[in-house]
């Protein structure tokens, strides 16, 4: 426990990006735990104790130490050797402005994989004669507490950042009102088709059981990708779907929807509009967007009764199979409600949240041009007084262009050969992950 | 050789002309860091330090065993990495050397050369900043300042001070030739990455050997 306190002292003294409140918090939630820990064994010690009131403290102490080293555990790759120091506050700030004020902490795997995981208030609620430090601790976290993971390294680059959006939708799901007659049509469809493909019917509760868990999974997954759409803007189609082509596959899981759906929505959305975010990427740089614009990688699930024998191949469950496979099947008839929800939401709650092909417009106007002649998008605004900070959303987004369509053009020296401009791709990150920086400074500086 | 006046820095900055337009972003107090009757522009100190570090090198030598220039990493080893963000400080005490990048980000046309000079408040009391001082055309980047205190007394550094002032020119014949782009355009790494031109360095590199 010593050993323990001091790892949990040393990481207190560390700087954390965006010198972010929530490692802190983290980790005064693992001091107040060892203390309690530390108590335990004191009492466990005091005159007049049986042995067996004496081994329970000590296992209890045990105990709590072990879950302050798990949750030491946690939060790696939290601090600055993971994870840029100016990247915290743009992806806070978007939580912030969401309404969201759970306590979050952000830290940086190596490992190509977005997560935003709660911790509940439930795991320290139950432990007896917690010390002040402990309850202080508790009482300092908004719960559930979240921890936002991202990749780092390699795959730490700043454009597909706008994948935290999506993560954002899981946090703001539960907040929708949802609408249920708009999926009545669709229950009954799919009810009816897993019917058909099993020969069953009434559907046993089990296969009833199995169709909720992943409908509710999926629909989790395609709101959270609408929530990633209207806030993040193109960016969000461009880094989901290289995600999903990386990932490789179909990506069709008993948790995911496949790929193909995944990304074909949000193309749709891309077109839609009489100025369509498609047709501004078009104005801009002179390449006309298709499906298979970033991800010509990802495979489309087989056609239903091959994706139906292949599941049953592979997890011996025909009743799994067949919601998977006529979820697949119906699921696209519910995207447009979905979408129509979280569009409502945002509208009705947090306008400003949204990312129009109006603003896409005004960013590249002012930027794409600017950002290939090696000037980053710090700030946006004519004149010395009127210049304003960019948003992180503007700074993917133009990033994004640049680097699909416009890489060779970007104006900067390289040494030696860059066939595949390798070398110009570093350059264009540093300048975005500038732009992140400087843009965060304006900020900060025009709020005190 | 005439300076840019304030007025001109500042048609420089806000014209639409990418060609033409002169970058120093951001302009925290454009008031205070740009005033028509001056004819230099304030800039600021930045995040990112980098300070001597012990190592196992006998000499910083160019072509000896001990830094290999083919390995733009070895400059690594040189230095200690220090991220300090706004509100917090660093201390350099007496006699001790420090890399420090400017807080903005700075981009020169290709028919503009600047100069960086040091504030007389920081030179009173025996901070030094940027001994290589000219910035070429076409440069791009956050400056590298080169700071040492020759004072007898420790002094603290707070990113967003003002640390030293640019003074710009135009180049005479309108710009400069070839594709203007400096050798660290576009870069914001504030280490070292080469000592010589590469012609240069391969001769003195053969010449070496013979010896």
């Amino acid at each position: 426990m010593d050993r323990l306190h001091a790892q949990t002292y040393a990481r207190a003294q560390e700087s954390f990006p965006g010198d972010h409140a929530g490692p802190r918090k983290w980790l005064a939630l693992i001091t107040g735990l060892l203390d309690t820990a530390a108590a335990y064994i004191a009492e466990s010690q005091q005159p007049g104790k049986s042995a067996a009131e004496t081994l329970s403290l000590v296992n209890d102490a045990s105990q709590i130490a072990h879950l302050a080293y798990q949750l030491l555990n946690l939060m790696g790759g939290a601090g600055l050797d993971e994870l840029p120091y100016c990247i915290v506050a743009p992806l806070q700030r978007w939580f912030d402005d969401l309404g969201i004020d759970n306590s979050t902490f952000f830290r940086a795997e190596l490992v190509i994989n977005y997560e935003l995981r709660p911790f509940d208030q439930g795991t320290f609620k139950g432990i007896r004669n917690p010390t002040q430090s402990l309850s202080l601790a508790i009482n300092e976290i908004t719960w559930p507490l979240l921890r936002v993971t991202v990749p780092s390294k390699a795959f730490g680059i700043i454009p597909h950042f706008a994948i935290v959006a999506h993560e954002l939708g899981h946090a703001l799901a539960e907040k929708i009102v949802w609408d249920q007659t708009k999926f009545a049509s669709f229950s009954t469809d799919l009810v009816n088709r897993i019917s058909s493909r099993l020969n069953m019917s009434p559907l046993t509760p089990s296969v009833l059981k199995k169709g909720q868990e992943v409908f509710l999974s999926w629909t989790a997954e395609l709101t959270a990708d609408a929530f990633c759409f209207f806030i993040a803007g193109p960016a969000a189609f461009f880094s989901l779907s290289e995600l999903l082509a990386i990932v490789g596959g179909d990506g069709l899981t008993q948790t995911h929807p496949a790929a193909a759906l995944r990304r074909q929505t949000l193309f749709d959305r891309m077109s839609m509009g009489s100025t369509s975010f498609s047709d501004l990427f078009y104005k801009h740089t002179g390449q006309v967007l298709s499906t298979e614009f970033v991800s010509s990688t990802i495979k489309a699930p087989p056609p239903a009764d091959q994706l139906f024998v292949q599941v049953v191949q592979n997890t011996k469950d025909s009743e799994l199979a067949a919601v998977l496979t006529e979820m697949n099947e119906a699921l696209p008839s519910t995207i447009s409600a979905i979408y129509e929800h979280v569009e409502s939401f945002l509208k009705a709650n947090y306008p400003s949240s949204i990312y129009t092909p109006g603003q896409f417009d005004a960013d590249l106007n002012t930027h794409l041009q600017a950002l290939l002649s090696a000037i980053p998008p710090i700030e946006s605004g004519i004149t010395l007084k009127e210049r304003k900070a960019t948003t992180f959303t503007c700074i993917i987004n133009v990033g994004w262009c640049a680097l699909l369509t416009k890489l060779s053009d970007l104006r900067v020296k390289i040494e030696g050969p860059d066939p595949l401009n390798t070398k110009k791709l570093e350059c264009l990150h540093s300048l975005l992950l500038k732009s992140v920086e400087l843009s965060e400074v304006r900020r900060t500086w025009e709020t005190v | 050789m005439s300076a840019l006046s304030g007025k001109l820095i500042r048609d420089r900055l806000a014209t639409d002309d990418l060609a033409k337009r002169l970058v120093i972003s951001p302009l925290l107090e454009p008031g205070e860091q740009l005033r028509d009757d001056q004819a230099s522009i304030d800039i600021r100190l930045g995040f990112e330090f980098a300070f001597a570090a012990p190592s196992s090198h006998g000499a910083i030598d160019e072509f000896g065993v001990g830094l290999d220039q083919h390995q733009p990493a070895s400059f690594q080893t040189l230095y200690r990495r220090e991220y300090v963000p706004l509100g917090k400080r660093l201390v350099i005490h007496p006699h001790q050397f420090i890399l420090a990048a400017t807080l903005e980000y700075i981009r020169l046309p290709q028919d503009i050369m600047g100069y960086v000079l040091s504030r007389s408040t920081w030179g009173r009391i025996g901070l030094i900043v940027a001994t290589a001082v000219g910035i070429q055309p076409g440069f791009a980047g956050s400056l590298t300042l080169e700071i040492r205190n020759l004072g007898e007394s420790p002094v603290a550094l707070y990113p967003g001070q003002a640390i030293a002032q640019l003074v710009f020119h135009e180049i005479s014949g309108g710009k400069v030739s070839g594709d203007g782009l400096g050798q660290y355009s576009g870069m914001t790494e504030i280490l070292p990455r080469k000592m010589s031109a590469t012609r240069t360095r391969e001769k003195l590199q053969k010449l070496t050997k013979l010896g």
